[in-house]
């Protein structure tokens, strides 16, 4: 740091020893920005660290969501009211925050109404924002960051703001290669996820050409029987003899391609077999949230998880559980906002052992909850699949639900959110 | 590795004690606390006494915790702090902002009954 002459030794060393604090802020801000990828839990880390390193004790990160409707979704407030923050976010226009992206520019809460529009200004002055700064990263405008005012009462000066800027192209970076490994991810999940379906499509498909054999060789069996025996009959006439024998034959070949089906249908045949047996539930949903977590949160709905610290024994097919509970993730990341909270929650209620799925988006109307179970059924009342998902429709998971003895319910609470629980046997204590 | 945190019930307030490093590793559960103890309208102590050294995101948690209790009406109170700590809180002039005692008794003695 250049000396200056007007300095008396004591504020020299003052600000020497601030800057050495902004320089340790911003090495420790490095180091914390590559502990996980979970985007809420970065944005928290990133905020509480940019409050310690400029003395503020308000801020707030907002990130931009994919596709057409780009206005930020805020991630996380700290001493700035949630409510407040949300609306902010949704009145930044999308070209004001484009344009300050693209100059790394840092607005002072004298330059707001110069900037952005007069909502978003009232909002930032009701809430104390002292600076607001664009997120970027490689050109592209991620988001957006609000300090607070110093909570000492001093102003942010040149040295505060060079640090502030240096920090958010470190977030900036670390944000948009969290957000591109989570795509990536959740993409290999995806996939993993269609294959399994596939297999499972397959074993359906077996078990339909069973089914259908079955349906179709037993009524042919007794016409080649009835055929045979006017056959048999002494005194007919020749081309009555003629056309029987012509259907006997026809019919036997017809029997004989459906024999080769029975074997086809055979072979890959063990329709969604169940695996029932005792076990944890905790350790295979925790890992599932581990997977599943960075598709949810590069989405931008923050995605939690809460189980008790002890084993929860139930008896149950893991893997029927797992898709079960994709199906009612999958369910609650599609109908929902950007900025939704997702809970994924174990617990022990009397002799069950309840999953839950709980968001806190919209909810579901009244009319459409008395048919939420049943609106992916065919007319026959065989389970199907919802058009262009990769999950297992509600309806199959309520199947497999019964089919472990167990029970799948809904609740909605319309503006405030859904809640779906998978209760399972537990198992009997030794 | 000692338990980051201790937790007692004080006469008016719930006294947390942080021990060892506040850091981004640390900071998650001191935040999870402080907000339970806001959630159950009490008052909080946060003693940190025992902190060894205090990250960015140490100082910001405690600075996130104040905003937040000032907001819900509730009082918080910061006891003994150790000299890493102070030594921040001075250099950013925080003291108007994060309230210091002596000592958890000082602290207790200075929320309102």
């Amino acid at each position: 740091m250049p000396s200056r002459p007007d300095l008396d030794p004591a504020e020299a060393l003052r600000l020497a020893a601030r800057r050495e604090h902004e320089l340790l802020a911003i090495s420790e801000l490095s180091r914390e920005l590559t502990v996980g990828l979970d985007l809420y839990a970065l944005a928290d880390l990133v905020l509480l660290n940019l409050m310690g390193q400029l003395g503020a004790s308000r801020a707030a990160l907002w990130l931009l969501p994919e596709g057409t409707e780009r206005r930020p979704v805020l991630l996380r407030a700290h001493g700035v009211s949630r409510r407040m923050a949300d609306a902010l976010g949704a009145t930044v226009a999308p070209d004001a925050l484009q344009a300050l992206g693209e100059e790394r520019r840092i607005l002072g809460a004298r330059e707001f109404p110069e900037r952005l529009h007069p909502a978003t200004v009232a909002l930032a002055r009701r809430e104390g924002i002292e600076l607001l700064a664009p997120l970027s990263s490689r050109g592209e405008t991620l988001g957006l960051v609000a300090l607070g005012p110093g909570a000492g009462g001093s102003s942010y000066g040149p040295v505060e703001l060079d640090a502030f800027q240096a920090s958010l192209g470190m977030i900036g970076v670390a944000l948009q290669n969290a957000t591109l490994y989570n795509r990536l991810l959740e993409n290999n999940r995806q996939l993993r996820v269609a294959n399994e379906e596939l297999t499972d499509l397959d074993r359906l498909k077996s078990e339909f050409l069973r089914n259908l054999n079955h349906e179709l060789r037993t009524p042919l069996t007794v016409i080649i029987a009835y055929l045979t025996s006017v056959e048999d009959q002494g005194g007919l006439p020749d081309t009555v003899r003629e056309f029987t024998g012509v259907c006997i034959e026809e019919s036997k070949k017809l029997k004989a391609m459906l024999e080769n089906l029975l074997d086809f249908g055979s072979a890959t045949r063990g329709s969604l077999p169940l695996d029932v047996r005792r076990g944890d539930v905790v350790v295979p949903l925790r890992a599932y949230f581990e997977e599943r977590l960075p598709g949810v949160t590069e989405g931008l709905r923050e995605f939690v998880f809460e189980a008790p610290d002890a084993p929860l024994e139930a008896i149950f097919d893991r893997h029927r559980v797992l898709q079960i509970v994709e199906a009612l993730v999958d369910n609650a990341t599609k109908f929902t906002p950007c900025g939704t909270r997702i809970t994924l929650r174990l617990r022990l209620e009397g002799d069950m052992v309840d999953v839950e799925v709980e968001d806190d988006g919209p909810g579901i109307p009244p009319e459409r909850m008395t048919q939420i179970f049943a609106s992916f059924r065919q007319g026959d009342g065989s389970p199907t699949r919802e058009v262009g998902g990769l999950g297992l429709g509600l309806a199959f998971a309520l199947e497999l639900a019964h089919r472990m003895k167990g029970r799948l319910t809904a609740s909605s609470d319309l503006g405030r959110g859904s809640l779906f629980r998978l209760s399972l046997p537990r198992a009997a204590q030794v | 590795m000692p338990e980051p945190l201790e937790v007692v019930s004080g006469a008016h307030a719930v006294i947390v004690r942080v021990i060892g490093r506040l850091d981004a590793k640390s900071v998650p559960a001191l935040l999870a606390r402080c907000a339970e103890v806001r959630a159950n309208g009490r008052n909080l102590i946060v003693n940190l006494s025992r902190v060894e050294f205090i990250a960015s995101s140490g100082v910001g948690t405690l600075l996130s915790v104040a905003e937040e209790f000032r907001k819900a009406g509730r009082t918080v109170r910061f006891a003994s702090p150790s000299t890493p700590v102070l030594t921040v809180i001075q250099l950013l002039n925080l003291e108007p902002f994060l309230p210091i005692d002596a000592n958890e008794q000082d602290a207790e003695r200075a929320i309102p009954a």
